[in-house]
């Protein structure tokens, strides 16, 4: 398979002069054929090309043949030959530098302290890329030097970006203090539990009274051994209730929208006022509301989820 | 010499091609004349002193 050569054409009353000339010039040439009466058609190796052009004034190029042709030509200008210069000497520059940073963790405020670590330690954006030891180098350097703060660490490079992923020091739970066992402090309906320790007494759709016990601090093992657990956490329950409001207005030319707003929002933050975190009303219903002069008379039940283990 | 290689005829020292078309060429050789009658004939490959001839080649014959 030629490589780089063209198809020529060329016009001859005698094909034989034309293959004597090329037989004594030894010039090497493929397929030949005739398409027409007095013209042929042959392919040559592009080295032949000038020697064919003195010897035969009237031969033609129809088209290049072979890949290598292609290149060859594209190289004859002078643009084309800086052009590929310029982008080779671009990418090997350019594919050996550091062109993204990316920092994934669990801690907003380690990220910018990352970052930080990483500059002092020349890894930036448009920096120079280093190789897999000095990587794991600089790794275990700001893992020994912030091992109170920094509890996994992992640098690697994937092509033009570096990829940095650590997790933050977790702190162990001390200072917890247990209790024995959980009573209800008010009715209600099992909810949830949150619980770190204990052997829960009841379940979810319960429904307990006060004094009932919920949790307890000792866990009996199938052999019937006892072991002293301790209860930490919460159990949360529906509960209910009943308000009723029976007072004097002093404004009486208010509207009733207004006496109830009023009146609910009083209500409502008498009932939350010891709520923690995770207790909240749930429900609110509306029995009986009444205006009759300076008179108001409000009934509404109320349905929460409060902790009814806590004191 | 002339010889038939797989579906080529190649010539080994040849003096001169005297025609070539796709029905025929004549060359000579050791000065005999010789034929090849065919179809779609081609030159495959000619350098200095030796070609090579494809297509359907119905027959060879020599002239002198």
């Amino acid at each position: 398979m030629i490589r780089a050569g063209n198809l020529y054409k060329i016009r001859a009353f005698d094909i034989s002069y034309i293959l004597e000339k090329i037989k004594k010039e030894k010039i090497k040439i493929y397929k030949l054929k005739q398409i027409s009466e007095f013209t042929y058609t042959f392919i040559s190796p592009i080295i032949y090309e000038k020697k064919l052009k003195i010897l035969f004034a009237n031969i033609e190029i129809v088209k290049k043949v072979g890949y290598l042709s292609i290149l060859i030509s594209l190289l004859k200008y002078k643009t084309t030959l800086v052009a590929m210069i310029i982008s080779i000497f671009f990418y090997i520059s350019l594919s050996n530098r550091i062109w993204k940073i990316n920092v994934i963790g669990d801690s907003e405020s380690l990220d910018l302290f990352i970052k930080n670590q990483l500059l002092t330690n020349n890894i930036y954006v448009g920096a120079k890329k280093l190789d897999v030891n000095e990587l794991s180098t600089i790794q275990n350097k700001i893992l020994y030097v912030n091992y109170d703060v920094i509890e996994y660490l992992s640098i690697e490079e994937n092509g033009c970006a570096i990829n940095v992923n650590y997790h933050k020091k977790r702190k162990e739970n001390d200072n917890l203090k247990f209790k024995g066992n959980l009573y209800a402090k008010k009715d209600g309906m099992i909810k949830s539990f949150d619980l770190l320790s204990g052997e829960k007494v009841v379940k979810i759709n319960d429904y307990v009274k006060t004094g009932d016990l919920l949790v307890k601090d000792i866990l009996t093992t199938d052999y019937n051994q006892e072991i002293y657990i301790g209860t930490y956490g919460s159990v949360y329950a529906y509960t209910w209730y009943y308000i009723t409001v029976d007072q004097t207005i002093n404004n009486a030319s208010k509207q009733k929208e207004t006496i109830l707003a009023n009146l609910l929002l009083e209500i409502k933050s008498q009932i939350s006022l010891n709520f923690t975190e995770n207790e909240y009303i749930c429900e609110e219903n509306m029995l009986q509301f009444k205006v009759e002069n300076d008179r108001v008379y409000l009934k509404m039940h109320f349905t929460c989820v409060e902790d009814i283990a806590k004191e | 010499m002339i010889y038939i290689e797989n579906n080529k005829v190649k010539i080994l020292g040849y003096q001169k091609i005297c025609q070539v078309n796709d029905k025929n060429i004549i060359f000579i050789d050791n000065k005999k004349n010789i034929l090849v009658e065919g179809n779609d004939l081609i030159i495959d490959y000619l350098e200095n002193d030796e070609f090579s001839i494809i297509g359907m080649i119905k027959k060879i014959e020599f002239y002198d």
